[in-house]
């Protein structure tokens, strides 16, 4: 069997390509100073017009660009892989950062670069915003319990009241529909309906006018890119080029305002709504739900007129993905950890099954497959949604781009989630049209709130840790949630389990709190109009997706490192409680000493030798679903901010989705009795800790397997290794594709796949250069391995290392 | 029911028949292959295997009942189905824990998973036949057709082997003959060309030359014994194509690897 290569086609794309691949990211200051207009000109105006305003405003002075050669248009900042700043969220960090170091461009990994000329400009626009933020707003609100928390870093939260939320498929078949012309009528009727002496009627006036002059705005800024083509025409000489300018020219007179008519102009469209959305929000993983799905009729129509051809319509897409690919955002430092390598988390989903079981791929979804493939970017993040009777083709060609080894797709497993969903109290036809956000969580596309995963972060592993030592911190001595006693104190491992108990009804607490707090100020200070005017059913409601606007509305926080509570209990069970071989008090010690001495690495070995989760040995694996039901004991009782007010649901489930934070999550954790040395990364994902899946892949899927997925509607993240040997020739190919069919068949949530060796990831490191385009599944998303930071990389290539 | 000595097993084995398989590697092997790759099999009983660091030992071959070898085998059923996988027995040596193996074989066969067997071929016709009786595929070692030169490099003149594989052919099994291709031992054209005559004439359908590597070498340190072929290379692709259109030219299948 010949390896499939996947080699770009198109010289423009290849240029393209080339183009944002080789730019240096940066940053752009005129969002900041065009909001800060914005606001301080309509300082007393509701805060939906001033957001409208602020919109408008943006959108009417950024600087706008056609690049030779491009056949999509519409940029994101001045330039593309340039992130435009959000100074309403957060302002205080960036001051901090640039006082400290002068820029943005120093740091370890995720580094920007602000002009020099801009710096004085945004410390100024800073001075407005200080103290008017929503993270300065939210950090008023959090209570002192909740601080100390966050500095033992049990939990996190900040990437909420800094970033904003994100994380939403919009209604595009909607607008794809009826163009945003429909959705500014459907606004106009709400308001003629309008009884203004009715309570509450006042508001929601404001919010409809407000949708109303931000569907107009985004339909303005096409026009400026229509205007701006034909300026072009003028300046070039080339007859092709101009007639690409004339069409782009034609595409933005009529489209996002009226319903495209064709392939091209559907993806004009979304692209546009995409990326506004962007320019609104600094929330990021905003996804593209079912491409696939939506656009298919208008590729279908144009095939069978003759009007387009594959070819054509691949150039189109691979334009699509580089914008994709040219968005990023600016994080603090702080945050930046949680998810290295500038993941912006645009999800396309492709493939999956409708209400009558009937698989729903098309000649579209592989033409996406390949697309994706050829371009080896990091963007968009691509899923499959597999099941028990997706096409062979489909399995075997999505197994080839895995093979061609850049961790892209990801599969997601029809069989665990619809009916989760279903679960969940989402309608039969809903659930069976389900697509994933970001990276391993699912929503409805077009009626599901923000954030279905993505809240706060719970560092479960840090919760053993605080248990072991009755609530004190060793590292910050910090004293949170004291009375259960220490390690020493317990006398069975009973005791020591009612003890974790307490201590996870207390941090899940905690982060319940955070999320309220990051929510009610979200709500009051950021709200998003275009996004929430393509909610349903936040136009008929009169509100916005944060008060209660969506259909469904359920998130879940990402708790992280269970892999390693699991083992550590297990290997407490067994030395100290059964075996009685080891001291507590031995053992307390070893760790507080980060298993120094001869004594110390020998009981590390002993700790290392316990069972592990991820070999499919019910011991430990029992220990995992333990572990977790205790938490989900607990979040099932809580509720979001949007319960009551009109979406169904309004309640919080699980997720193991917690992308790079198993790096920083280990930093701040000390020595623990999985054998983990103080400040190593945990685990991530439901996936085992590093080095401990001896018993291969079919172990791992043996073990994930157990854990109540049913129940982590959140999603549930699995990496799996793969050596490529393991994926080489046809005889190991074919078994390769028997086991993504034995993990449909296994009802596992979520796996995505690192085929490349380590050996490759050392030589990246030395030589980053050359390797630029190495591409790496990081937790639910990929990476440029070369931008991560060396502790990153190093937690990859421990993953990646291990021999089965 | 019985207990066996087992060395280790291993999932998503993929070398050793057909589909994603459990390989159970039983300890205890009759023959001294001087290129053996798991020389932690050969001695018939538990033994020290010593880390890099030479502090702790660790012990290698554990007691297992069936039914707990089966339990092992069981986990990874939705892997066999979907792969057309199942358990192989391989060694150490099978036949020299012939009931043992048979009963694993049988119970395997009673929840309907495929079962092969890798052996040398060594050992008494009642044992063999005791253990093909639940082997749905059998995976036959041939090395060297000259008993002599058998005797010198495994320990063993094959006698026995080349018996116990006519008899076996005639139980009408699936079978495929493995040759192992050590450079300078029994790559010559002769051996490998006869041994595919052979297969010829006890309608045997299918051959798998193995290619010589040294990934073994490091264990015999780790057991303190000496590592005879210390300076071989493994044999080139050319010299592996070149041998299996030799088996090919005799009308039988050939495949290079497992």
């Amino acid at each position: 069997m010949k390896d499939k290569v996947y080699q770009i086609q198109s010289p423009r794309v290849e240029k393209l390509r080339e183009s944002v691949l080789s730019k240096r990211p940066g940053v752009c200051i005129e969002r900041a100073r065009y909001i800060t207009e914005a606001y301080q000109e309509n300082e007393a105006a509701p805060i939906y017009l001033k957001r409208a305003k602020a919109v408008e405003k943006i959108l009417q002075n950024m600087s706008i660009y056609i690049k030779d050669g491009e056949l999509i248009v519409g940029n994101q900042a001045s330039d593309e892989r340039t992130a435009p700043i959000f100074p309403e969220y957060a302002v205080e960090w960036m001051e901090a950062e640039i006082e400290a170091e002068g820029n943005f461009d120093k740091r370890s990994g995720d580094n920007f670069h602000l002009p020099k000329e801009h710096i004085d400009e945004l410390l100024e626009l800073v001075q407005y915003w200080k103290g008017k933020t929503l993270h300065a707003k939210c950090y008023q609100l959090l209570p002192d319990e909740v601080k100390k928390a966050s500095k033992v870093k049990v939990i996190h939260g900040e990437g909420n009241m800094t970033s904003g939320d994100g994380h939403i498929v919009p209604d595009f078949e909607k607008v794809l529909d009826k163009g945003l012309e429909g959705i500014i009528a459907e606004a106009q009727a709400e308001l003629e309906k309008l009884d203004l002496g009715e309570v509450d009627a006042i508001r929601r006036k404001a919010f409809l006018e407000a949708i109303i002059l931000t569907n107009k705005s985004v339909m303005n800024f096409a026009k400026r890119y229509a205007q701006l083509a034909k300026d072009q025409v003028e300046e070039v000489a080339d007859p092709t080029i101009k007639e690409e300018l004339i069409k782009i020219a034609e595409l933005c007179e009529r489209v996002p305002a009226k319903a495209p008519r064709n392939f091209y102009e559907a993806v004009q469209t979304i692209w546009f709504i995409h990326l506004v959305l962007q320019i609104e929000s600094n929330g990021h993983s905003a996804s593209l739900g079912r491409v696939d799905q939506y656009l298919y009729p208008f590729y279908k129509n144009d095939i069978e007129e003759g009007t387009i051809t594959k070819e054509f319509v691949k150039e189109l897409l691979e334009c699509l993905w580089i914008k994709l690919f040219s968005i990023i955002k600016l994080r603090p430092t702080s945050h930046a950890g949680y998810g290295a390598g500038y993941p912006t988390y645009q999800n396309v989903t492709i493939g999956g099954q409708n209400a009558q079981g009937k698989d729903e791929t098309n000649e579209l979804s592989y033409l996406i497959l390949e697309s994706v493939a050829e371009m080896k970017l990091t963007q968009p993040n691509l899923s499959v949604r597999v099941h028990t009777n997706s096409p062979e083709r489909f399995l075997r060609e999505a197994a080839e781009v895995i093979k061609a080894g850049y961790g892209m797709p990801a599969l997601h497993n029809d069989e665990i989630i619809i009916p989760s969903l279903l679960d969940k109290g989402v309608s039969y036809e809903d659930a069976y049209g389900y697509t994933m956000v970001g990276c391993v969580e699912v929503a409805v596309p077009g009626k599901w709130g923000y954030r279905c995963t993505g809240m706060t972060f719970l560092n479960m592993l840090k919760a053993l840790e605080l248990t072991l030592n009755d609530g004190v911190d060793p590292r910050t001595g910090y004293e949170l949630f004291k009375g259960q006693g220490n390690l020493n104190d317990f006398r069975s491992f009973d005791q020591l389990w009612k003890a974790w108990e307490a201590h996870i009804a207390y941090y899940t607490k905690l982060s319940v709190i955070v999320d309220h707090v990051a929510d009610t100020q979200l709500e009051e200070l950021v709200p998003d109009i275009l996004c929430s005017s393509l909610v349903n059913d936040c136009i008929k409601r009169g509100k916005t997706v944060k008060e209660g606007g969506a259909i469904y509305d359920m998130v879940s926080g990402l708790q992280v490192g269970l892999a390693n509570v699991a083992n550590s209990f297990a290997s407490i069970k067994k030395y100290i409680f059964e075996e009685k071989s080891l001291k507590a008090e031995e053992l307390m010690e070893s760790l507080a000493n980060n298993f120094a001495g001869d004594r110390g690495q020998f009981i590390k070995k002993m700790l290392l030798d316990a069972p592990k989760y991820g070999n499919g040995d019910d011991y430990v694996d029992q220990l995992a679903v333990a572990a977790y039901k205790t938490y989900m004991n607990q979040i099932k009782n809580y509720k979001n901010t949007r319960y009551g007010r009109g979406p169904i649901g309004g309640n919080y489930y699980m997720s193991t989705s917690g992308i790079s934070s198993n790096v920083p999550m280990g930093t701040v954790t000390g020595a623990t009795p999985d054998g983990r040395e103080a400040e190593k990364p945990t685990a991530e994902g439901a996936s085992p800790t590093q080095g401990t899946d001896v018993k291969g892949p079919t172990g791992v899927l043996n073990s994930v397997t157990k854990l109540p997925t049913m129940m982590i509607t959140g999603g549930q993240l699995l990496n799996q290794k793969f050596p490529p040997e393991l994926v080489a020739g046809e005889r190991q190919f074919d078994r390769f594709v028997s086991f993504i069919k034995a993990f449909i068949n296994l009802k596992a949530w979520h796996v995505q796949f690192n085929i490349v060796s380590s050996k490759t990831l050392r030589a990246a490191q030395h030589n980053p250069e050359e390797y630029r385009d190495l591409i790496v599944r990081v937790a639910g998303y990929c990476a440029q391995f070369v931008t991560l930071d060396q502790k990153t990389q190093d937690d990859i290539i421990a993953r990646t290392e291990q021999k089965f | 029911m019985s207990e066996g000595l087992v060395a280790r097993i291993e999932s998503y084995g993929v070398y050793d028949g057909p589909g994603i398989r459990t390989v159970v590697f039983l300890k205890g092997c009759p023959l001294r292959c001087q290129w053996c790759s798991s020389p932690e099999t050969q001695h018939r009983g538990q033994e020290y295997y010593y880390g890099e660091d030479s502090s702790k030992g660790e012990l290698v071959g554990r007691y297992m009942s069936v039914e707990e070898v089966v339990e092992v085998v069981k986990q990874d059923m939705t892997f066999y189905n979907q792969s057309g996988g199942g358990v192989t027995l391989s060694g150490g040596e099978v036949l020299s824990q012939a009931k043992f193996s048979a009963e694993i074989l049988k119970r395997c066969q009673e929840e309907y998973i495929h079962t092969a067997i890798e052996t040398s071929g060594y050992g008494s016709w009642g044992n063999f036949k005791q253990v093909l009786e639940f082997t749905d595929l059998v995976l036959f070692d041939i090395k060297h057709l000259d008993s002599n030169k058998h005797l010198e490099v495994t320990g063993v003149e094959n006698t026995w082997i080349i018996d116990n594989l006519r008899r076996a052919a005639q139980l009408n099994k699936e079978m495929i003959i493995r040759i192992p291709v050590i450079p300078g031992v029994n790559d010559s054209k002769e051996n490998i060309s006869q041994t595919a005559q052979l297969a010829q004439e006890l309608g045997i359908k299918e051959v798998h030359l193995l290619a010589y590597h040294s990934l073994g070498r490091e264990k015999y340190a780790r057991l303190d014994r000496e590592y005879l072929l210390e300076n071989l290379e493994s044999p080139s692709d050319e010299k592996m194509n070149y041998l299996k259109k030799l088996v090919e030219s005799k009308g039988i299948k050939a495949q290079i690897g497992g």
